[in-house]
């Protein structure tokens, strides 16, 4: 061993070194690979949570928006029934109002008649002088009587055609028409209102005096309750539209 | 005779010191390599002991084996499989037959070198007794 050739050392020492060199370098290398492995795992799972938190906070998010738009949906829906209940609140008052319904108050009945016994009467005194239309009751009495009501009563009825706006009290030859249909003695106006005020209003006024001096049946009677019946006409705008809405 | 061996731990020294790293991705093929070099010296321990050595055969068969192992657990790469198992099994397999049989002849040298002593002991008694 000895003899042999110190080239042949030199090669040997010269691979082992660079044996030695190449070991380490593998060490290294595979700490490295280790570690990036590590890393790469922990950073796979790190990414992972990440993302299911993200996901998680957009999930919370979208929840809270949902339960929002909820909310809100609820919200309208209630304000939807709310609008819709005021609305036939106001419907049905409104109804009320324009005498489309029948309706019960406190309020007076004004009772007229033809002067039967004082046309009687004139004319077995001085059937020359006699004037029918003296003693008995004219479309104008009715109509200023209503209007004598008008200011303080709530609703308004003669024999039982209610009075709204559209209606009509007319002559037509021997008859009064009230809305179109035809009425005969007695005549019967009923008014909702506080029944002291509407007979003040009734007692007060001329064509109320006037047919009191001609000694014509009237009669006044408080009621606690008296029922009114609805308007059954037509009601019919086909003309008229909302100014405001318009 | 102790000159590898400091080469190989000067070798160590320095690598340890200056940590030199190749790219990840070549990590295996380099330690299948090193594996085939730990294999070359072993063989060329072993041809010491037995005087067959031949710097020749320990270079090209250095190189050859780590081109070799490195090319091994490229293709298994490249190809899906495992091969660089290939060149740990044989490598290893080498290592142990070279490892057995550098003890044996170290073994018998040493056995030599007692009985050459007991013959130089010997002629030395012939010797002074004659």
């Amino acid at each position: 061993m000895n003899q042999l050739p110190k080239n042949k050392y030199l090669t040997f020492t010269l691979l082992s070194f660079m044996t030695g060199l190449l070991l380490m370098m593998a060490v290294h290398t595979q700490s490295a690979v280790l570690k990036s492995q590590g890393e790469n795992k922990n950073k796979a799972i790190i990414d992972m949570i990440e993302s299911l938190e993200t996901e998680l906070d957009e999930l919370e998010q979208s929840i809270s928006t949902t339960r929002a738009e909820i909310e809100a949906i609820e919200s309208e829906q209630a304000t939807a029934e709310e609008n819709s209940e005021t609305m036939q609140k106001m419907l049905s008052g409104l109804r009320v109002r324009a005498g489309l319904t029948e309706v019960t108050g406190p309020g007076i009945i004004i009772t007229l008649e033809d002067n039967e016994t004082g046309a009687a009467q004139a004319k077995a005194q001085n059937p020359n002088y006699f004037v029918p239309e003296n003693f008995i009751i004219h479309d104008k009495n009715l109509l200023y009587l209503v209007n004598a009501l008008g200011l303080h009563a709530e609703a308004i009825s003669i024999n039982n055609q209610r009075i709204v706006t559209t209606s009509h009290i007319r002559c037509v030859g021997t008859v009064i028409m009230v809305n179109s249909s035809r009425m005969a003695p007695p005549y019967e106006i009923k008014a909702i209102g506080t029944p002291e005020i509407l007979e003040a209003c009734v007692t007060a006024s001329g064509e109320y005096k006037g047919l009191k001096a001609r000694e014509m049946p009237i009669k006044i009677t408080k009621e606690e309750e008296i029922t009114l019946p609805a308007y059954t006409g037509s009601l019919s705008f086909d003309h008229t539209q909302d100014a405001i809405a318009k | 005779m102790w000159l590898p061996v400091l080469g190989l731990i000067t070798g160590v020294l320095i690598g340890s010191m200056f940590t030199f790293t190749i790219p990840i991705v070549y990590a295996k093929y380099l330690s299948v390599s090193v594996l085939a070099a730990l294999d070359s010296l072993l063989g060329s321990v072993k041809a010491l002991l037995e005087d067959s050595f031949d710097s020749a055969i320990l270079i090209s068969g250095f190189f050859a084996n780590m081109l070799l192992a490195a090319g091994l657990a490229f293709m298994g790469d490249r190809l899906g499989l495992d091969l660089y198992m290939a060149a740990v099994i044989a490598l290893g397999i080498r290592l142990f037959s070279n490892l057995g049989a550098i003890r044996r002849d170290l073994m018998e040298m040493h056995h030599t070198r007692k009985a050459l002593k007991q013959a130089k002991a010997g002629e030395v008694n012939d010797e002074t007794q004659q």
